[in-house]
């Protein structure tokens, strides 16, 4: 999230004082430019833990426009560079983002990047030390040949616009990762930002000055020479580097290894939270030590919590029942989250990924029925009919990919098939990588697609506006007749291109790597002929390249956040595009529907606030209120109110919540109290919340099922619209097992909440201080930060 | 090409202190420094193995696994370019007469391999008749084997009507292989080539066109170009073929995690004693006591499974297709691979991760569709593990402190001890619509159960039946810290009236057995606390 929160900052420094701007000719003279970050001392005095981002003003950059043919003679740009990192304090395995404006552009005919071909790219890197020589920049030695996918080099090679910005996403090694970088709380560390200048050699091919640009568009600004030490034309480049200083989060995460004194199963979308919240928890005096098992779908982890395989089950959608054989449970509202649709998408013309792309539940449907033709694949016929294996809805009539749709560049100007580097991706590209098995994810991305009339008319079978058929695979049947919602994605269309191309993924962890990796899952549809390969084999995709990256996944904002991978603005019901940030989950949750067990939230998809990010999910803790031993029950109310309290202040340390997720507000932080009070007193109590309207509906709630059909012109079954203005109402409970109690739920709520309100938040505060003094941060989850993709032979 | 060198090394002691936490309680905060490991190979055991780095997250370790199939795995390992690799088999000897591979030995580097979890080979189907799901399937191995060399190519065919026990209509069989390297394909393979010798044979010249017509053993690349066979890059893909729309007839074999996953029913396989039973964690842990293992600490295969036994094994609960996986590591005392060689520390996280799932992470192997190991074997493992260069201390088994493993109870494995028997149902002669009278025997039904209401895939209405209902099984103690002595739960009648469902809850219950000891540790620790 601060990924935007900083970008709506604009490039201004928010430490002016700090910033050093040196001329061009004073940084060749003095051969280096290090420039200060802010100090640690000041964010502190700021009272902020959260990462600051930091711009500094670097040397003026060569303006190839001026160079004197004859002489070779440049200036350089009036204006001087500058520099923008995301954060550079309190680090840990993470991404950052670099960016830069006025550099020398690189020319669009040149790319995408190779060290041979690409003239004025730009090297960014991780060096040890704050004054770091070039030998000590991580990755840098390869006479600017850039490391593939699957080394585990994190330095980047890449270009600069037209306009002279660009930017790269950069991975920060710790000392766990590097241990040659060995970064640190005691070894500082720094960011390289070199720019290739050219200049430096002669018609001769001798060491010339470096104002001598004459062999520039012949090589002499490439990456082998720029940032080739020892080459004549390294020196000149090398003196206009930006330098940009690091610091280290203090420790990493140190729990005891430990047998789990609880267990808790599903919502793979809560993985960062969790992590951090459990080395918060490990990390207390009298230590509490989570087992959690991402791995089971939500509703696989209702049941099996519910026989007794686990202690608290995490979810979006409610169970089934609330009670197993002698046991009751209640839900807890824990966390704010939403599904992000992350892309990787690059610019052929500057090598650099498009940032503001905006999606509708049409073009993601188009996508996700595989409605696209495949990059115009030859189309393969059965031997025995001859027959075409394609979809006669698709093939030769929709457009080759999403880039050829006008649905796509009327709203995305400037982005299509001229402009984006489709590179290997071909048929990969429209088709994304997604989350295989049942998931609330799935459900509420596909409800917020069948919501949308226009992307349910192109379901039915309606042609889009453009004449763009939907894949006849997806049709309704008699057997599916609505294809959305779902909680599974399912491959329809047999065709091998489309088949092979599509290819869910299982743990949502492995489909984050994957997109990280830009490796689609998906296959060829043709049979290895490679020796290396014993058997016929169908070979993965290989890994996109950077620069020529067309991918698309949908992910969660967690760990879209923690990468900072681009992700879509999407159409809400108000018409509006809306990117997750904290501002639009925020407005999401003030519309958001209540089921009839008289808790579990689900976005309103009817909502008319311009605001809300429409795949904004709350999930929810199914805690025992009743059947589980005084020991249990303590445990998993203590863990209640420390994630649902402290464990809501955002930040990267232990105990805290990472980007991507939002705070939750006060009411269901509310909730969540009463809900743990309702667990400690184990007395079977139902809690619930007061702060929405609920339309007793007896069948039960929101509707998994494919029957429960989800128009935008109506509200769902079961799903009943909030009153505009919000109000106190009691609150009825529908649950059949409770109904016999039905007339002491209201009093006992009534009373538990309110005592609960008034220890929750005397609790809230004692933690508070706590996780504000533990000072270790532990690393940002990198399991899945992997920096080895598939090997591809 | 990986040669990363990471030249700033943990020191030892700065994990034997992590060690030393373990049994103290919580250490000072920054006391140790892991380094990120890498492994790569089976994607049949990747889900325990993910679930196992999971659970170290919080305490600094990260293993970076990617699961590209045993083959690739081993690969990676000859080529030094793993800190470890996770294969199903061991390295290649030079007897995959079909792939016409040779050895992969001698490779350049020392290794002892570790075993990590057990679990069932499952065949999980589509099979809809009539707009409803088929979830109920049950096959004899013989059967199995026919369909997977192209022998039986319908499921209308009377061999399958006759271990079905109902005629099904005409829908072509589509048989789902491996098209990568797997550990799957090679164990599958090896059952076929050990019971059916002829018929394995014969597929074998068929499908190498003479090239292979006797002895042909087990392959790890599954022929293809052969009926209707379907070919699928990974457990991923075989997933998502199978629960396709088009793939409607469609079996094939995995581990039973990515049946989990999909919501997806698997056969009830008959064992040797003539009853259908499902890939539960008990009935592989109980056809697994069968497993011969290489007990020679010095020979390079030591730890290394003979599963002959384990197919004709005659304990009415014994799943067949049972078999461990192991983690390949370096060896004290030989060449070392180049990536492990490049990266001091790298000996202390890779035994520290081993020791932990060893001991602790040995529960979650139930619950995630996977079945813990013997006592023998971790033991075994804990030995290899250290042999590793620059490993942890080791911890000591008898110590439930040092090594705290509930999964036994006086050494053998608990759910071993109450590992429940199939019912009268199960038997293979049992009518399709057989219910167990309260005698425990088996009658016919007026109804039959041919299939669930709802399709699996529809969501929780269909795919969550909470455990418990609607069925004989008695409900699992839910974490009250009881003991959970000699359930009598009838694994067998949820095999019969609800495959899917039943093993999920069979599954449940092995957790809810599991369990207990957990909560009696925490107690323990509690209690301990307490004195202290």
């Amino acid at each position: 999230m601060y990924r935007l929160a900083r970008r709506a900052r604009g490039p201004a420094s928010p430490w002016p004082a700090r910033i050093l701007a040196l001329s061009g000719l004073a940084v060749i003279a003095l051969g280096v430019v290090l420039l200060p970050g802010a100090p640690r001392s000041l964010a502190q005095a700021a009272g902020s833990s959260r990462p600051a981002s930091i711009t500094v003003h670097g040397p003026h950059m060569l303006n190839p426009n001026t160079i004197n043919p004859n002489t070779g003679a440049a200036k350089d740009y009036t204006y001087p560079s500058t520099v923008t990192v995301s954060q550079t304090n309190d680090l840990v395995n993470q991404t950052i983002q670099v960016t830069w404006s006025g550099f020398t552009p690189t020319p669009a005919a040149t790319l995408p990047y190779t060290a041979s071909t690409t003239l004025y790219p730009v090297l960014v890197a991780e060096c040890k030390g704050i004054h770091p020589t070039f030998s000590q920049c991580f990755g840098t030695n390869n006479g600017g040949v850039a490391n593939t996918l699957g080394s585990p080099s994190n330095a980047i090679f890449t270009a600069t616009a037209p306009d002279g910005r660009g930017l790269a996403d950069i991975q920060i090694f710790t000392q766990v990762q590097n241990q040659t970088l060995g970064c640190s709380a005691q070894q500082r560390c720094s960011i390289l930002v070199m720019p290739a200048q050219g200049g430096g050699i002669n018609a001769n091919g001798f060491a010339a000055s470096c104002n001598n640009h004459s062999l520039d568009s012949q090589g002499a600004a490439l990456g082998q020479y720029d940032f080739g030490l020892g080459q004549p034309e390294f020196p000149c480049s090398w003196a206009k580097r930006i330098i940009i200083p690091l610091s280290f989060s203090p420790a990493t995460a140190n729990c005891p290894i430990a047998t789990a004194n609880l267990n808790i199963i599903g919502s793979p979308m809560l993985l960062r939270a969790m992590d951090q919240w459990d080395t918060g928890l490990c990390e207390q005096a009298n230590p509490l030590t989570i087992g959690y098992n991402p791995f089971l779908p939500e509703q696989t982890a209702i049941q099996t919590v519910q026989s007794g395989g686990g202690d608290v089950a995490l979810t979006t959608r409610p169970a089934p029942s609330l009670v197993s054989g002698s046991v009751r449970y209640t839900y807890a509202p824990v966390a704010v989250t939403a599904v992000s649709i992350a892309y990787y998408v690059d610019d052929a013309l500057t090598g650099l990924p498009f940032t503001n792309l905006k999606l509708t539940p049409r073009l993601l449907a188009k996508m996700l029925t595989t409605s696209y033709n495949l990059g115009d694949v030859s189309c393969s016929t059965d031997t025995g009919s001859g027959k075409s294996l394609c979809d006669p809805g698709i093939y030769g009539k929709n457009p080759e990919d999403i880039f050829a749709d006008p649905d796509f560049t009327r709203l995305n100007p400037g982005v299509n098939i001229n402009t984006v580097a489709l590179g290997n991706a071909s048929s990969a590209a429209d088709v994304p990588i997604v989350q295989s098995g049942h998931s609330d994810m799935t459900y509420e991305v596909t409800r917020w697609i069948a919501a949308n009339q226009d992307a349910q008319n192109f379901l039915d079978g309606q042609p889009d506006p453009w004449g763009m058929h939907v894949n006849t695979n997806y049709l309704p049947t008699k057997q599916i007749p609505q294809l959305y919602p779902t909680d599974a994605f399912l491959a329809q269309d047999p065709s091998p291109q489309a088949a092979r191309a599509y290819s869910p993924v299982f743990p949502l962890s492995l489909a984050v790597t994957e997109m990280l990796n830009s490796a689609p899952p998906g296959t060829q549809d043709f049979l290895s002929i490679d020796s290396n390969d014993s058997a016929f084999n169908y070979q993965h995709f290989p890994a996109e390249v950077p620069g020529q990256r067309a991918l698309f996944a949908v992910l969660d904002s967690g760990d879209t956040s923690a990468y900072l991978m681009p992700t879509a603005a999407i159409l809400n019901h108000a018409g509006r595009y809306v990117q997750p940030t904290q501002r639009s989950m925020a407005a999401a949750l003030q519309s958001m529907v209540t089921a009839s067990n008289g808790i579990t939230q689900q976005l309103n998809l009817n909502s008319s606030n311009p605001a809300e990010y429409p795949l904004t999910m709350v999930i929810y803790a199914m805690v025992p209120t009743h059947g589980v031993s005084t020991t249990k029950a303590a445990q998993i109310a203590r863990w209640l109110r420390y994630v649902a309290g402290p464990g809501q202040v955002q930040g990267s340390s232990p105990g805290q919540l990472p980007p991507g997720y939002l705070p939750l507000p006060a009411a269901l932080q509310t909730e969540a109290m009463n809900a743990a009070n309702a667990v400690q007193d184990q007395s079977g109590a139902p809690t619930g919340h007061t702060t929405h309207t609920t339309t007793p509906s007896p069948s039960a709630s929101v509707s998994p099922s494919p029957a429960g059909k989800v128009k935008a012109t109506k509200p769902s079954s079961g799903i009943s619209l909030p009153t505009v203005a919000p109000k106190i109402t009691l609150v009825s409970v529908r649950d059949p097992q409770a109904a016999g109690g039905l007339r002491y739920i209201l009093p006992i709520t009534l009373i538990v909440g309110g005592l609960a309100a008034l220890t929750g938040s005397s609790l809230l505060v004692g933690d508070t201080g706590a996780a504000l003094g533990a000072r270790i941060i532990r690393v940002l989850n990198p399991r899945t930060l992997r920096r080895k993709t598939r090997k591809i032979k | 090409v990986k040669t990363l060198p990471r030249k700033f090394a943990i020191v030892a002691g700065a994990a034997a202190t992590a060690l030393l936490g373990l049994v103290a309680g919580p250490q000072a905060a920054g006391a140790t420094t892991w380094v990120t490991i890498d492994g790569s190979g089976s994607s049949w055991s990747s889900v325990a193995l993910d679930q196992w780095s999971q659970d170290l997250a919080s305490s600094g370790i990260t293993i970076n696994f990617t699961p590209d199939g045993s083959a690739a795995g081993r690969t990676d390992y000859i080529d030094g370019q793993d800190d470890f690799a996770a294969s199903d088999p061991p390295f290649r000897n030079g007897t995959d007469k079909i792939a016409n591979d040779g050895s992969e030995l001698p490779i350049p580097w020392g290794y002892s391999y570790v075993p990590d979890t057990a679990g069932g080979t499952a065949f999980m189907y589509h099979l809809d008749v009539g707009g409803r799901q088929i979830t109920n399937m049950r096959l004899t191995g013989q059967t199995i084997m026919e369909i997977f060399t192209g022998k039986i190519t319908n499921w209308d065919n009377p061999a399958i009507t006759k271990d079905y026990g109902e005629q099904l209509p005409s829908i072509p069989i589509i048989p789902v292989v491996r098209s990568d390297g797997s550990g799957a394909t090679f164990f599958f393979t090896r059952w076929m080539a050990y019971m059916w010798p002829t018929q394995w044979n014969a597929f074998c010249a068929q499908v190498t066109h003479g090239r292979v017509t006797s002895d042909c053993g087990q392959t790890e690349f599954y022929p293809t170009g052969w009926g209707n066979v379907q070919a699928e890059n990974g457990s991923n893909n075989v997933a998502t073929y199978i629960t396709s729309s088009y793939a409607n007839g469609a079996i094939g074999y995995d581990e039973y995690a990515y049946a989990l996953n999909s919501h997806y029913p698997v056969v009830s396989i008959s064992n040797p004693a003539g009853y259908y039973v499902q890939p539960s964690a008990s009935n592989v842990a109980i056809a697994l006591t069968q497993a011969v293992i290489n007990n020679n600490k010095n020979d390079p295969d030591y730890l290394q499974q003979n599963l002959n036994s384990v197919y004709t094994f005659t304990d009415p609960r014994s799943y067949p297709l049972s078999s461990y996986s192991y983690l390949i590591v370096p060896k004290t005392g030989t060449k070392e691979p180049t990536q492990f060689a490049n990266t001091p520390g790298a000996g202390a996280t890779l035994s520290q991760y081993i020791d932990f799932f060893l001991c602790g992470g040995q529960k979650q192997s139930a619950a995630l569709g996977y079945s813990p190991i013997p006592l023998n074997l971790v033991e075994g493992g804990l030995y290899q593990a250290a042999l590793i260069p620059g490993h942890v201390p080791e911890p000591n088994v008898d110590n439930y402190n040092s090594c705290p493993n509930p999964t036994f109870t006086n050494g053998q494995l608990t759910i071993l001890k109450n590992a429940p028997y199939p019912t009268a149902c199960q038997k293979i002669t049992a009518p399709l619509n057989c219910t167990v009278g309260s005698n425990g025997k088996a009658k016919s039904s007026g109804s039959k159960t041919g299939s669930t209401g709802d399709s699996p895939t529809s969501g929780p209405s269909g795919a969550v039946n909470p455990a418990g209902n609607g069925s004989n099984t008695t409900g699992p103690n839910t974490g009250t810290g009881a003991p959970v002595n000699g359930q009598s739960v009838s694994l067998a009648s949820n095999g019969v009236d609800q495959p899917v469902f039943g093993a999920l809850t069979a599954l449940a219950i092995v957790a809810a057995i599991a369990l207990p000891p957990g909560v009696g540790f925490w107690m323990r620790r509690r209690r301990r606390r307490v004195t202290r």
